[in-house]
């Protein structure tokens, strides 16, 4: 007998807000979090990405933790602790409970302040701030301040990392080896990422334009998200408010390229139809696609080739929420999840933020206006990522 | 710089920028087709050849689209060096 | 259903490595000549720890006589540290101008299993864990559930890490490696099945991580695996002349004799509990006499693994 696993607790801080509902009501505004460099120090003030205003003070305040810390902590710990906010004291004493985080590079905004002089002179920079760099640190530190005795894990499977975890611990309630499973991700920008992508020519100095003709690549963004998972029999024992169910979840490799997609989208295709037989629901049950959608050439036109061959003539109601988020790596896939849940458990569809023109040879089009009240029963999720790491996740009502 | 010479030194800082150490600089056709067939390289190798360009001869290519006809071999390469050397 | 470890592939420093070979605190892998393993346009922008990654991932299914995987899963704690220096530096010297995108692309964690992927043409489940010394648990468990659950024949699983110039004087410094210890690196990795092939000694039976608790807990849990399968070896993770104060009290708390020391053979690295997991395997092949053996793997007091081969 394997246990059915909801969700019952998001939490999320990204460039639309610091909280779930600050993050959905900039969506209700149409109000993309998207802008020229302010807080983030690089030579490359023609870039537009989604930051997070606050700064790392800021930050440390409202997570009431040291301002040594590194920010993708900071963001770490202020969702985990929202999503966690409904659940008892004992929650990790009582219940089999797991901590499954994601992140494409850590602590990076440390580092990279380390290696500023560590490059001139060896002992010139603050030691300590080595021990941010690891992607494990993030996930062991806010894991211990949440009271976490119990398996602790990271994955890093480039922008399909959370979405990963969110399949891990859906798997182990599943199989009855774990009770909760708080699981999620973060990253925060850095000029590492920044400058990396920037050097595969796939950033949009302006707004970006995900599914348009006229893209030309994507917003890097920070953030991090977390959902609560736990079977059902827990949550109806904790009298936990449900969200949705998670029904789907495949994991697929590309295996064409290590940072672009196949022209057929054989990846994308294999975790779509993948995440599909899991759930054991037909491609029309599907309601709205929350699309990986970065707004690159590549990306969006794999991504849509693969939809439109799986969903034929019938294509849910879909959009980029990246339009208004940015890229956020590593937490893009939990990010998304969040949307998702929403969305079923409030009727949202959420749009994107701008589209004229549609792709070439292709027939999707995104939803353009925010909508509530709708009847959403089927969420698909979809992240893919560098080295061809291509992940479906489907929630349902 | 005369073109010949210019085409010589693109072959050796081709070779080693993209450290294809299986290849003699002298090898490379000048019109020989670098991506896809003849030589056979790919889109990581355009984007370093973008930084081979911008460090050895200052010049910045912005528009991934310019970059097949760019690099569609090293004649091409060369003109687009002398022409925007010029200008 | 059982979970069966069909083969070994591994890189690794000497294992018969003496004080002589360890050079400047640094045991470092002996490599193979990486011709046979990837084609020249490959290895030309490939690091250290995707080629060392990669081959023993290409030994270890060679091994198992299987041509295609139905999973991927490796763990490494530090990631490819090469390209990610090589990165930073070049983006401070040169003030954020002309940038090469090639160590970028490979500084992802997760350029060793996509690597794999792309050498075999897999497009099945691939995934990557990163958590310091649960790096190569996560990964083995990930592989054990997915065998548990059916969704998966064969599983290639594997632990890498490499050390290199910075981490080396980094770790150094900020006390991740202790005076006394030994800087090590290595790949490890494994084919397991549902299925047992021939040269099959072992069986995964159990696999637990903890984070943030005491060792009396962990030795309670150790003992309860004890005496359900009557251990008669235990691996631990110290240098067997500065043995770990957490190692000393499990191996009180079991008495079990036959105790095996495995740093002093590949040195300290996130991911050498999966050198241990290859020692199990190899102990259980030459000692017919030992039936089952405990791995023990810990890091600052607080996070603690145990895993359990048996023979087969």
């Amino acid at each position: 007998m394997q246990n059915k696993v909801v969700v019952t607790g998001l939490g999320l801080i990204s460039a639309l807000g610091n909280n779930v509902n600050e993050c959905v009501a900039a969506f209700e505004k149409h109000q993309s979090g998207v802008d020229k460099i302010k807080r983030l120090k690089t030579n490359h003030v023609e870039l537009s990405v989604a930051e997070i205003k606050s700064t790392n003070a800021e930050l440390a305040a409202i997570a009431g933790l040291s301002v040594e810390l590194s920010r993708s902590i900071l963001l770490s710990y202020i969702a985990t602790k929202e999503a966690i906010a409904t659940l008892p004291a004992n929650f990790s004493t009582d219940f089999r409970t797991a901590y499954i985080s994601a992140t494409t590079v850590g602590g990076m905004d440390k580092t990279e302040v380390f290696f500023e002089n560590y490059v001139d002179d060896n002992n010139a920079s603050n030691i300590e701030f080595i021990r941010h760099h690891d992607c494990g640190k993030i996930t062991d530190f806010v894991a211990k301040e949440i009271g976490i005795k119990g398996m602790v894990t990271t994955i890093s499977t480039a922008c399909s990392s959370s979405a990963n975890a969110i399949a891990l611990g859906t798997r182990m309630i599943k199989q009855n080896l774990l009770d909760i499973a708080i699981v999620g991700g973060v990253d925060a920008l850095t000029k590492f990422t920044l400058n990396g992508f920037n050097t595969l020519q796939i950033l949009d100095t302006e707004q970006c334009r995900p599914l348009d003709e006229s893209r030309v690549g994507l917003n890097l963004g920070e953030g991090a998200a977390y959902l609560v998972l736990m079977s059902e029999n827990v949550a109806k024992q904790l009298n936990q408010e449900i969200f949705c169910n998670v029904v789907g979840y495949h994991n697929a490799n590309d295996s064409f390229h290590q940072t672009a997609l196949s022209d057929d989208a054989k990846g994308p295709t294999l975790a779509m139809q993948g995440a599909l037989k899991k759930s054991g629901l037909q491609a029309n049950d599907i309601d709205y696609i929350n699309m990986h959608g970065t707004g690159t050439r590549n990306n969006d036109n794999a991504e849509a080739i693969a939809i439109q061959s799986i969903f034929k003539d019938k294509i849910p109601k879909l959009s980029s929420t990246k339009s208004f988020t940015g890229h956020t790596l590593g937490a893009s896939g939990a990010v998304e999840a969040v949307f998702s849940a929403l969305a079923i458990k409030q009727g949202i569809v959420f749009p994107n933020y701008s589209f004229e023109q549609p792709m070439e040879n292709l027939t999707i089009l995104p939803e353009k206006i925010f909508l509530r009240h709708q009847d959403i029963n089927h969420v698909m999720s979809n992240s893919f990522g560098f080295g061809g790491n291509c992940s479906s996740l489907i929630f349902s009502k | 710089m005369e073109l010949e010479e210019l085409k010589q030194k693109l072959k050796q800082q081709i070779v080693t920028q993209l450290k294809l150490n299986e290849v003699k600089p002298e090898e490379i056709g000048d019109d020989e087709q670098l991506f896809g067939k003849g030589l056979g390289l790919d889109s990581i190798d355009a984007l370093e050849l973008v930084v081979l360009l911008e460090e050895e001869y200052g010049l910045k290519i912005n528009h991934s689209e310019d970059g097949p006809k760019i690099f569609y071999s090293v004649s091409t390469i060369a003109n687009f060096i002398l022409e925007n050397k010029k200008a | 259903m059982a979970v069966y470890i069909n083969s070994i592939g591994q890189i690794a420093p000497n294992s018969l490595a003496n004080e002589e070979q360890i050079i400047a605190g640094k045991l470092t892998c002996i490599e193979p000549d990486y011709s046979a393993f990837f084609d020249s346009r490959t290895l030309r922008r490939i690091s250290r720890i995707i080629k060392i990654g990669t081959t023993s991932a290409m030994m270890a299914l060679k091994n198992a006589t299987v041509e295609m995987p139905d999973a991927i899963i490796v763990g490494t704690g530090f990631g490819c540290q090469e390209d990610t220096s090589l990165f930073l530096r070049k983006l401070i010297t040169n003030k954020e101008e002309t940038l090469n995108p090639t160590p970028f692309i490979f500084s992802t964690h997760n350029s060793i299993a996509s690597q794999i992927a792309l050498q075999l043409k897999c497009h099945a489940y691939n995934s990557t864990y990163s958590h310091r010394n649960f790096s190569f648990e996560s990964a083995l468990l990930d592989a054990y559930l997915l065998i548990k659950d059916d969704d998966a024949q064969h599983v290639l699983v594997g632990g890498v890490d490499e050390i290199i110039d910075d981490s080396f004087d980094l770790f150094t410094r900020i006390g991740y490696l202790k005076p006394t210890d030994i800087a090590g690196e290595g790949a490890s990795f494994f084919v397991l099945s549902d299925v047992k092939s021939k040269d099959c000694v072992a069986e995964l039976k159990s696999i637990e991580f903890v984070a943030n608790t005491e060792i009396a807990t962990i030795i309670d849990k150790a003992k309860t695996l004890y005496h359900e399968y009557s251990i008669d070896a235990i691996i631990v993770g110290s240098h067997p002349d500065h043995v770990h104060q957490n190692d000393q009290d499990l191996i009180a708390a079991l008495k079990i004799e036959n105790t095996i020391f495995y740093k002093q053979l590949c040195g300290e690295y996130a991911t050498s509990s999966a050198y241990a997991f290859a020692t199990a395997n190899t102990l259980l092949k030459e000692n017919k006499a030992v039936k089952n053996v405990l791995i023990y793997n810990q890091y600052a007091n607080s996070n603690h693994s145990l895993i359990l081969l048996s023979a087969c």
